[in-house]
């Protein structure tokens, strides 16, 4: 029996580059051939354009996040309390219309709105956590190693830097913020469609979608001002995190002092912090008046507190964010410069 | 062909000045630029980076103008810093590859280039382990090796052999010398080791309180003026030395078997001189060569 191969081409073809289905000629050397010359020699390829250069900055602070066992922590803590919400409006849908929920603001406009400012509130202390985790690294831990001059010593200017850094913290903490808000969101539309809640409420999904944007656009700035003038992760982490608290511990002392309590007097003065901006925006986006429990009397009561001023509140988010974006680009050069 | 120059070139760190009204210009091939601390070897590669915006005059980079083309001249050029620098928390494939991507390249062609320049650089199978468990060695390796991955045509080398022991450096200076010649990439090696540059490098630029004292190819710079030669006998001889001097000729040094000589002949008659001298003095001689000035001597000669 002979053990010749068979032919699968003539022999007046043999010599004839053949072509694959895949396009690949059969004499073109390629890493995926097994005697390609795999040896170093010099690139001639494709090169990406320039314009989104800061998107693979921003790809790799992702996935430097995502890596972290604390990310899937936190992130999973986040989700509980619209989780509980979920199950309570589904046990709400399934109660007698006439029966009268006490803690549902059921003013039009408002009925979903509130729900989710609640929601979005409870979760801005988690997303001042996964800020912690994710930005206080993002450019203290290059300055540490000297990353910078990796970076800067590629085409790449100080701001694509920036803005990769940037946009890596932002678009984990909105992504983490706006996954489970938008499964409710979902949830909701499938099950009060028949309530009208897409008629009474039309603009809830850009409410949704801002009301995660601007808390995670403004802690995002901030991180990467700490985070640029510090060494080491958990220095920049610790000083956020004591401006975070005494930020909203001064501007409440304040409040107190000139207001003497008084809930419904000086609501702006009251959010001048890190974490007072942040409520303030979200009760801006969602147009809501917030249920604050006092005991003035001694009996506790239910006082109903509107929005502090959005222009306020807005203007000095963006100056307050402008500042800590700023406080980076001064701290980013590739080389040590000493004047004087 | 040049690949970089500058014309009256004055840097400014506020208001002390690094570097000033300088003009040089680095050819092709390996050039070492050598000077004393403080001397703007560093504020000039700088510049030629696009880092610093010169206070005057002019550069170029690759026909790039180092004042407004920062971006484009980063695009075909690599560096290798002095100081240890990485991306934290990854391994070593990831980095460079990561290196590649900041230059533009799609991550496929990364990632492949990456494997291409780490065994290129020698870290084998080490490439998968996390950087900062490396040693100096190594951390110099993918230095080099980030500065590579994305086919720069010129490379700035900062002290490539910093830190490095007998066998690692030679493997650096053996990798720098390949990447210079088997690989066609110009090459600028900033190192105060001189036996480093004289080994790597074709030419040298030697800078002093930001000026170029010296410039030009390594071979023409060693060239002594005169006849000058040195002698190897058999067996050490004083009287080979007096007999020299008694002919005119004057003993530069003298260790040991090795003598240089200044001959106040020209240079056809050299070995009919030598072998009359060593016969004369009853000595063999086991061999002699142009005498060459070290680096050492000329860069002494520049900076002082």
């Amino acid at each position: 029996m002979s053990t010749e191969p068979e032919k699968t081409q003539p022999d007046f073809m043999l010599d004839v580059p053949q072509v694959d289905p895949f396009g690949h000629r059969s004499d073109t050397v390629s890493a995926a051939n097994p005697i390609a010359d795999l040896s170093y020699r010099n690139y001639t390829g494709p090169l990406n354009s320039h314009t989104f250069r800061w998107w693979v900055v921003a790809l790799a602070g992702i996935r430097a996040a995502r890596q972290k066992k604390g990310f899937w922590a936190i992130a999973g803590v986040s989700v509980l309390p619209y989780l509980f919400s979920l199950i309570g409006l589904y046990l709400q849908s399934r109660m007698p219309v006439n029966v009268n929920n006490p803690i549902t603001n059921n003013t039009v406009g408002q009925k979903y709105a509130s729900s989710f400012f609640q929601l979005t509130d409870f979760n801005l202390f988690m997303m001042f956590v996964m800020t912690l985790m994710v930005g206080s690294g993002s450019i203290s831990a290059d300055n540490r190693s000297n990353a910078l001059l990796v970076y800067l010593s590629k085409p790449l200017t100080k701001v694509d830097y920036l803005i990769g850094k940037w946009m890596g913290i932002f678009t984990t903490l909105f992504a983490v913020a706006l996954a489970p808000a938008l499964i409710l969101y979902i949830y909701c539309i499938m099950t009060f469609w028949s309530d009208g809640i897409f008629h009474q409420e039309p603009w809830l999904l850009t409410r949704v979608l801002l009301a995660c944007a601007l808390p995670a656009a403004l802690h995002a700035s901030l991180m990467v001002g700490f985070s640029a003038w510090c060494k080491t992760p958990r220095v920049a982490g610790a000083i956020y995190a004591g401006f975070y608290f005494f930020s909203g511990i001064v501007s409440g002392i304040i409040w107190m002092i000139r207001t003497h309590g008084n809930m419904s007097e000086q609501v702006l003065l009251r959010h001048i912090s890190v974490s007072g901006l942040m409520r303030g925006m979200v009760q801006n986006v969602y147009n809501v008046t917030d249920k604050v429990t006092s005991f003035g009397s001694g009996m506790p009561s239910i006082t109903d507190i509107s929005a502090p001023s959005a222009k306020g509140v807005f203007l000095i988010s963006l100056i307050v964010g402008g500042i800590g974006i700023m406080a980076a680009r001064a701290r980013i050069r590739a080389v040590e410069v000493v004047t004087g | 062909m040049q690949v970089a120059s500058v014309t009256n070139l004055t840097v400014k760190y506020g208001r002390k000045t690094a570097v000033s009204d300088l003009t040089a210009v680095v050819p092709e091939g390996c050039v070492g630029l050598l000077g004393p601390n403080g001397a703007g070897k560093t504020t000039l590669i700088k510049t030629l980076l696009g880092f610093v915006i010169p206070a005057g005059g002019s550069g170029e980079v690759l026909g790039l103008n180092v004042a407004t083309q920062g971006l484009q001249i980063r695009q075909r050029i690599g560096l290798m810093p002095e100081q240890d620098c990485h991306i934290p928390g990854i391994n070593a494939v990831s980095f460079v590859s990561y290196a590649g991507e900041l230059a533009g390249m799609p991550a496929k062609d990364a990632m492949r280039r990456a494997h291409e320049t780490l065994e290129y650089c020698g870290l084998g199978e080490a490439r998968y382990r996390n950087v900062e468990t490396y040693s100096t060695g190594m951390k110099q390796r993918i230095k080099l090796a980030q500065a590579l991955v994305h086919g720069p045509r010129l490379l700035f080398l900062d002290e490539p052999t910093n830190g490095l022991d007998p066998a690692g450096r030679d493997d650096m200076l053996n990798l720098v010398k390949d990447v210079a010649v088997s690989k066609g990439i110009n090459v600028i090696v900033s190192s105060h080791l001189l036996p480093d540059i004289e080994r790597t490098c074709t030419s040298v630029i030697v800078m002093r309180s930001g000026k170029v004292v010296q410039q030009g190819l390594v071979a023409d710079l060693q060239k002594t003026a005169g006849v000058q030669i040195e002698v190897e006998l058999q067996l050490p001889s004083d009287a080979f030395g007096m007999v020299a001097a008694s002919r005119g000729a004057t003993v530069l040094s003298n260790m040991g078997t090795r003598y240089r000589l200044d001959l106040p002949i020209n240079s056809l008659q050299t070995s009919e001189f030598v072998f009359g001298i060593a016969k004369e003095a009853g000595v063999q001689v086991r061999g002699f060569q142009p005498a060459l000035r070290s680096l050492e001597d000329i860069f002494l000669e520049a900076v002082e």
